[in-house]
């Protein structure tokens, strides 16, 4: 009985007001310009919250560049004016969610009418272009926490499709990628370069080096594959070998080196001495072929007592 | 009301309500909208507590030590919205080693500020304990203590970094950017297989970087300067006692420093034609003065690397249905280090006294084009081109070859089957090869030519790839995914012979109600190679396998190498009610390496297999207490295990030990208190 009162004195008051008007005062835009005609119904209860837009840089109405949901959207007037003959509403001109029929070019080239230049300049050639990874596949718009922005949570949003990757960087040699220390953008632009694997240096070694540099020389005696391709050597996403090695020394380094010498030695855990280079533990326990060659990426040693082309001093 | 109790805003409803009741509450409505679209702030604080010492779950974070740990976070995002203008601060783990500040400013499309510090541990698994002392110095004494003392294995990492933008117009930008990074601590190092050293890092590294941008309707372009410089306060170490002075001093890193102009752009010859490039210019040098007197007279290496790189592009989209990219890049590394013959050959084993500079010159190449064909199906054929020439030294005691050159293959066909399914198969075909391979060379002798080194042997590699998404309702997405390759290695007779590789994972969400998801994940990942070596060799062959002796003591050997690693995620989140929100995590990380080494000469026992275990299960909960504040309770259970036995039964001459560290259990609890503004 008494939420039937409710809602009745809620009709009156409804009806008086409605009738107190001429006509309805024209709605407010709420966030962006020109967003009334979509905030009459969405709002912050739908699946994708719209006014939260409001919280990010897009909803800087004060830089003249920030777009309108219609820069994104289309004007859409099909969706926003149904047609009477339609049986359901008809989607916007370009919608943005995973299961949406716009093309993922079309999607791309919304957010590309801004945003081309810079670090987005080798957009259309990278792979996630070319594969339609669309730009709404890792960044979220209409939320003030762009999980894909923050180096906490963006390793997830890449692990959604590099699932080796994400079974790699939980090896017991790793980069602090999921302490969100070092995470993926440090390493490549997933907006595309000019480079190999999308890195944001030219080449493997000079992004390695942005935090590795004691690694690049040129030395006295210089190693050749390091100078080529740390790759060649290191899985940077994680291994179960120390100093993210792609395989166990001395195997590591008998892939290379000739078996003349000890060289070809036998990796066991028993025989031989932990001085000797000999088959047995001297090549591969501690640090293996690193118990002598202590300085495997090069050594800068001008002078010769044991060998110093072959690093151990 | 707060996001974080979930509470939703219904504008329609609202808007009749207030009709209802009055304007004083269109007022509410409004603060509520302006909550709603205003950036959002969040402080918390608290405390967590470790119950053991470790060496993985505190790894990067600090948390090492059982004890308590000061758990303090803050975001504070604000925006001036008649101006434009953001300040942004950001603090995390600001109680913990792992701490990271930043404070920026910014007016959007205008100009911006940011000063950034980052500081990152790095405990080693292992622990040392040695009679070593001044392991911290250049000058470490070996046997040095009387007694044994227990000396941590670890790097600290801390950065500063600052830069500035401004847009000069609306279509032209300016960025200056640095970052100074100081990496300071110790790491394993050693000599001889007997003596057991500290490396004592002391790093210094330096980027600057200044660009001018300008972002046209057509053509967009970024130009600039990025140069680096790294200092090593130490650079040596004088290793006393031990094997003695003769592998003493050692070198370690020296001084570096480069210097790159660049300039990047793209342009739209047509909406559907765009062509891209990069020209870069290096120039870096290393003349760091020599830890020892040189014979040459010289005092520094004097090193030289120029480095040019191009690179261009093209992708149009000639029809509807076509599209095609093309692209080009070329790397030129020269090293012009002075060739000098630094001392005369005297000692045993030495092969020359010269230097030995390594230029190396790629060019990649990729033609791909994707058709559109009739049933929404989409077939992406791609050609790639990997060359790689590289000069070779006088004297060189690795099978050898100036260049190798790989050519690959490549076919997909994706569709989205429906709005529910979609997926793609595809092969790749790839063939390395190379010019004739250069014997090993002493000043004396021929040398051996038996092995295929991995990055320059033949290669055949065949890869095929599947991949299927199925969301059935809006409730269910599950993604599979399969990859299978197979290498096969020639060009000598020794060395790698062939492998695979397999990898399967398989993903799915499902939301149990409106507030309630679970997922979860498996992978699996197998690799394998095969390794055919052998001991003592001729010294002087012809690549024949009839070098190796093949005796008991020398034989022909084989390595099965394997790695099978599986990894498995679960986790489930929900709100239970309007306040409260619980998530749970599990997540299992399992890897197996197998050897399997043989034969083996008498009294050397073949490699065993390894195997790391590790799990993290994760349990959290956060209550809003009120519209603002909130509670946050948290448990992690972390294990780790191995069989590892790399350092198992290792002593170095003095007695020292590595202490491997190898079963982790640890319980971490926390609370803290948030506050959202």
């Amino acid at each position: 009985m008494r939420t039937s009162a409710t809602v009745a004195i809620l009709i009156a008051l409804l009806a008086g007001a409605a009738s107190a008007q001429d006509k309805p005062a024209p709605r407010k835009d709420l966030v962006l310009a020109g967003d009334a005609k979509c905030t009459r119904c969405h709002d912050e209860n739908d699946t994708v919250p719209v006014l939260a837009i409001g919280k990010t840089k897009h909803g800087t109405t004060a830089d003249q560049r920030t777009p309108t949901c219609t820069s994104c959207h289309g004007e859409s007037d099909g969706h926003i004016n149904k047609p009477a003959n339609a049986t359901e509403r008809p989607k916007p001109d370009r919608t943005f969610a995973k299961n949406s029929k716009t093309p993922v070019e079309a999607r791309n080239a919304a957010c590309l009418t801004c945003h081309q230049g810079g670090k987005r300049i080798h957009w259309m050639s990278s792979m996630h272009a070319t594969r339609d990874v669309a730009c709404s596949s890792c960044h979220e718009v209409h939320t003030g926490h762009d999980k894909v922005r923050d180096k906490t949570t963006q390793p997830d949003v890449c692990f959604n499709c590099h699932k080796q990757q994400r079974a790699e960087i939980r090896r017991p040699s790793r980069h602090p990628t999921l302490e969100g220390k070092v995470v993926c953008s440090d390493c490549h632009n997933a907006h595309g370069a000019a480079g190999e694997k999308m890195l944001v240096r030219d080449s493997i070694n000079d992004t390695c080096y942005t935090c590795h540099m004691e690694k690049r020389g040129p030395f006295v005696r210089t190693h050749q594959p390091v100078q080529e391709n740390c790759a060649i050597c290191h899985n940077p996403h994680g291994t179960v070998n120390d100093n993210l090695l792609k395989a166990r020394m001395p195997f590591l380094c008998q892939s290379c080196h000739e078996p003349t010498s000890h060289r070809g030695g036998v990796a066991g855990v028993t025989g031989g001495a932990s001085s000797s280079n000999a088959s047995g533990i001297g090549i591969t326990l501690a640090r293996a072929c690193l118990n002598c060659h202590t300085n495997i990426h090069g050594t800068n040693n001008p002078k010769d007592v044991g060998n110093e082309r072959t690093f151990r001093r | 009301m707060s996001a974080r109790s979930g509470g939703k805003f219904r504008l329609t409803a609202m808007a009749a309500a207030m009709l209802a009741v009055g304007a004083a509450w269109a007022d509410e409505r409004d603060d509520e909208i302006a909550r709603l679209k205003r950036p959002d702030s969040e402080v918390s604080v608290g405390a967590g507590y470790v119950s053991d010492d470790n060496t993985r779950f505190g790894q990067y974070n600090g948390m090492t030590n059982e004890g308590l740990y000061l758990l303090f976070d803050a975001r504070i995002r604000q925006r001036d919205d008649a101006t434009g203008k953001w300040t942004n601060i950001t603090g995390r783990n600001l109680g913990l080693e792992s701490r990271e500040l930043r404070f920026d400013q910014s007016k959007q499309g205008d100009w911006g500020y940011f000063i950034d510090f980052s500081q990152t541990p790095r405990y080693s698994p292992y622990t040392a304990l040695t009679r070593l002392t001044g392991y911290d110095s250049t000058t470490q004494t070996v046997n040095g203590a009387a007694t044994p003392t227990q000396v941590e294995l670890k790097t600290e990492r801390k950065a500063l970094s600052a830069g500035v933008d401004k847009w000069v117009s609306s279509r032209w930008d300016v960025r200056l950017g640095t970052r100074y990074e100081e990496k300071t601590g110790r790491r394993l190092f050693g000599r001889t297989g007997s003596d057991f050293l500290v490396d004592p890092i002391d790093y210094r590294t330096q980027l600057y970087e200044a660009s001018v941008g300008y972002t046209g309707e057509k053509g967009q372009f970024t130009g600039g300067y990025y140069g680096t410089n790294f200092v090593n306060n130490k650079n040596h170490i004088d290793g006393l006692g031990g094997t003695g002075p003769t592998y003493s001093p050692i070198a370690l890193p020296p001084a570096s420093q480069s210097h790159q102009a660049h300039l990047a752009g793209g342009y739209n010859f047509t909406p559907t034609t765009r062509g891209t490039y990069k020209l870069a210019y290096t120039h870096q040098t290393q003349d760091d003065t020599f830890i020892d007197v040189s014979t040459t007279g010289r005092s520094n290496l004097g090193g030289v690397v120029d480095t040019k790189f191009g690179q261009l592009g093209l992708t149009a989209r000639p029809t509807s249905g076509l599209s095609v990219v093309a692209d080009l890049r070329k790397e030129n590394r020269d090293d012009k280090t002075p060739v000098v013959d630094y001392f005369p050959i005297t000692v045993t084993g030495t092969a020359t006294g010269v230097n030995e500079p390594r230029t190396i010159h790629s060019t990649v190449g990729k033609l791909e084009a994707s058709y559109l064909l009739p049933a929404a199906f989409r077939l992406i054929g791609g050609y790639d081109y990997d060359q790689r020439r590289r000069n070779t030294s006088d004297v060189h005691v690795v099978s050898y070859r100036e260049t190798t050159t790989e050519n690959t293959l490549r076919a997909e066909l994706r569709r989205s089957l429906s709005e529910t399914v979609n997926g793609s198969i595809g092969y790749a075909h790839s063939k390395r090869g190379g010019s004739e391979w250069q014997t090993t060379l002493t000043t004396t002798a021929t040398g051996s030519n038996l092995l295929q080194p991995l990055h320059l042997a033949d290669r055949e590699r065949d890869k095929v790839r599947a991949t299927v998404g199925w969301t059935p309702t809006e409730k269910v997405d599950l993604q599979a995914r399969a990859e299978y390759s197979k290498d096969k290695y020639g060009g000598r007779t020794l060395g790698l012979q062939d492998g695979t590789g397999q990898f399967y994972s398989l993903d799915g969400a499902y939301r149990i109600a409106e507030s309630w998801q679970i997922l979860g994940w498996f992978s699996r990942e197998d690799t394998r190679a095969n390794l055919l070596d052998c001991a003592s060799a001729a010294g002087t062959n012809n690549g024949e396998i009839t070098a190796c002796p093949n005796t008991t003591a020398s034989p022909i050997w084989t390595a099965h190498l394997r790695n099978v690693g599986t990894a498995i995620g679960i986790g489930l989140k929900g709100k239970p009610t309007g306040q409260l929100e619980l998530a749970a995590d599990f997540q299992l990380s399992n890897d197996r390496g197998e050897f399997r080494n043989g034969p083996t000469p008498v009294g050397v026992t073949s490699v065993p297999d390894t195997k790391y275990n590790r799990s993290v299960t994760k349990l959290t909960a956060t209550y809003a207490m009120q519209k603002n504040t909130g509670l946050k309770l948290q448990y992690i259970h972390d294990r780790f295990s191995t069989n590892d036995w790399t350092w198992d039964t290792w002593t170095y001459s003095d007695g020292t030990r590595i202490l491997p560290n190898s079963q982790q259990k640890v319980d971490f609890i926390a609370a803290s208190v948030y506050y959202n503004f």
